[in-house]
């Protein structure tokens, strides 16, 4: 399958479903994340909660998804990267990654322009917020989406100064999400 | 002696169906998430107001960096290519995640604190939200005024709908009913012994968000308030606004 035919099925599937402006979505997750942070002791159980949450939400997303998407049967792995590269993501948070890295087959990454969910966000780069990874929630959307489709994924997310978020799924086994938040401007 | 109760149906007025317009460039935005919110420390920091500016002397080296990173950006931002930040979402990607948000306070937080904690939530993302949409709006006649502007394009911004049916007693009440909250389209009423169909209690955690979101936006406006919310019949809820001087 074609990737400008995914990215058509991806366009026409976010315009059937009702637009609101993200700043509600972005700022309550901004609200979550601050609330998450100040439960939890450090930054490995901020990310272990995030990921929770991600997973339960995928996989009540998933039915959604498969629901409006009109996606078909899908008969390689290669097009279920291609699928939540182009429409999956689509679909939910309106912006599109790229697939790339193959390593056999079992092994790639997701890129991204821009962190959907940090428009507005700017950490402090303190040891301790360093190892937070803000955008968690994604890799437990996709870990919790996929598995309740198919095999289990696990997603791991790290951070680099990339400008780009880069998910990379071992079958199976890992995943590993490199990412930037995007930064505010301040008066 | 009945306060004399003024109704006035919002119905007229057409929807806004396409998403607010994007602000214009150059943008400059007050910053969102604070650094103090994001500590791991134990003892609370207290909460920083959205529009104080940033402290030009700081003790934190962390605090010193951000503002160096801020201008960096904004310096960037002003000269770059930057798109407009205004986008669309799915509108059910905001009701997963506040479910998932309910979730997961009422989770780890004692009952006590349950519906403290997510108003705050609600507070200061309603704060921060409000500051967008009224940015190149004129300035507020009065309460009324205040009031009338997020039953219209504030309840718009956040659930596609205005309010659609606000009252007041012209002293400071001000109840908005919504005949189809959106966060509880997807509760399902209990039967009763009686077949008739009954609000079940956990629905109610499902309005407190919202309530702290109309806090936050009046407050941000400079009207000091409490809202608290009700559920008559699924999916129907009613807001009340009590102003406090």
């Amino acid at each position: 399958m074609a990737t400008s035919s995914y990215k058509r099925l991806g366009d026409q599937a976010f315009s059937k479903v009702e637009h609101i402006n993200s700043e509600l979505f972005m700022l309550t997750y901004g609200a979550l994340v601050a609330q998450v942070v100040k439960d939890s002791e450090d930054a490995a159980e901020a990310n272990r909660q995030l990921d929770q949450m991600g997973y339960n939400i995928g996989v009540r997303l998933v039915d959604e998804f498969l629901a409006r998407s009109g996606i078909g049967k899908i008969s390689t792995f290669r097009e279920t990267a291609e699928i939540i590269a182009k429409v999956g993501f689509k679909m939910f948070l309106n912006v599109i990654a790229t697939v790339g890295n193959w390593s056999g087959d079992k092994e790639y990454s997701l890129l991204f322009d821009e962190n959907p969910l940090a428009e507005f966000v700017e950490l402090p780069r303190d040891d301790a917020t360093k190892a937070l990874f803000y955008s968690n929630l994604l890799c437990g959307v996709l870990r919790g989406a996929l598995e309740s489709v198919s095999a289990p994924f696990h997603v791991y997310f790290f951070y680099t100064l990339l400008l780009l978020i880069r998910f990379y799924f071992i079958y199976l086994f890992i995943c590993f999400i490199y990412s930037l938040r995007c930064s505010s401007l301040l008066v | 002696l009945s306060s004399p109760l003024l109704s006035s149906p919002l119905l007229s007025s057409p929807l806004l169906s396409s998403p607010l317009p994007p602000p214009p460039f150059p943008h400059i935005y007050l910053s969102l998430l604070q650094p103090p919110l994001l500590s791991f420390a134990p003892s609370p920091t207290p909460p920083p107001s959205p529009r104080s500016p940033p402290p030009h002397t700081s003790s934190r080296p962390s605090t010193e960096l951000c503002e160096r990173i801020h201008h960096s950006k904004l310096h960037c931002a002003m000269s770059g290519k930057k798109k407009s930040l205004a986008r669309a979402v799915n509108a059910s990607s905001v009701d997963f995640l506040h479910m998932e948000c309910v979730r997961y306070v009422v989770e780890s937080a004692c009952p006590e604190e349950i519906p403290h904690t997510l108003e705050g939530l609600g507070f200061s993302v309603g704060q921060r939200l409000v500051e967008r949409y009224t940015r190149d709006r004129p300035r507020f006649k009065d309460t009324l005024d205040i009031i009338k502007f997020v039953c219209k394009e504030f309840w718009v911004g956040l659930y596609s709908k205005q309010i659609d049916n606000l009252r007041t007693n012209h002293r400071g009440v001000y109840v908005l009913h919504d005949h189809r909250f959106r966060w509880l389209m997807s509760v399902s009423p209990e039967a009763s012994a009686k077949g008739v169909p009954v609000v079940p209690a956990l629905a109610s955690r499902y309005v407190v968000f919202p309530c702290g979101l109309v806090r936050g936006a009046l407050a941000a406006l400079g009207v000091a308030c409490t809202v608290s919310a009700d559920i008559h019949k699924l999916p129907a809820c009613s807001f009340t606004i009590k102003v406090t001087k």
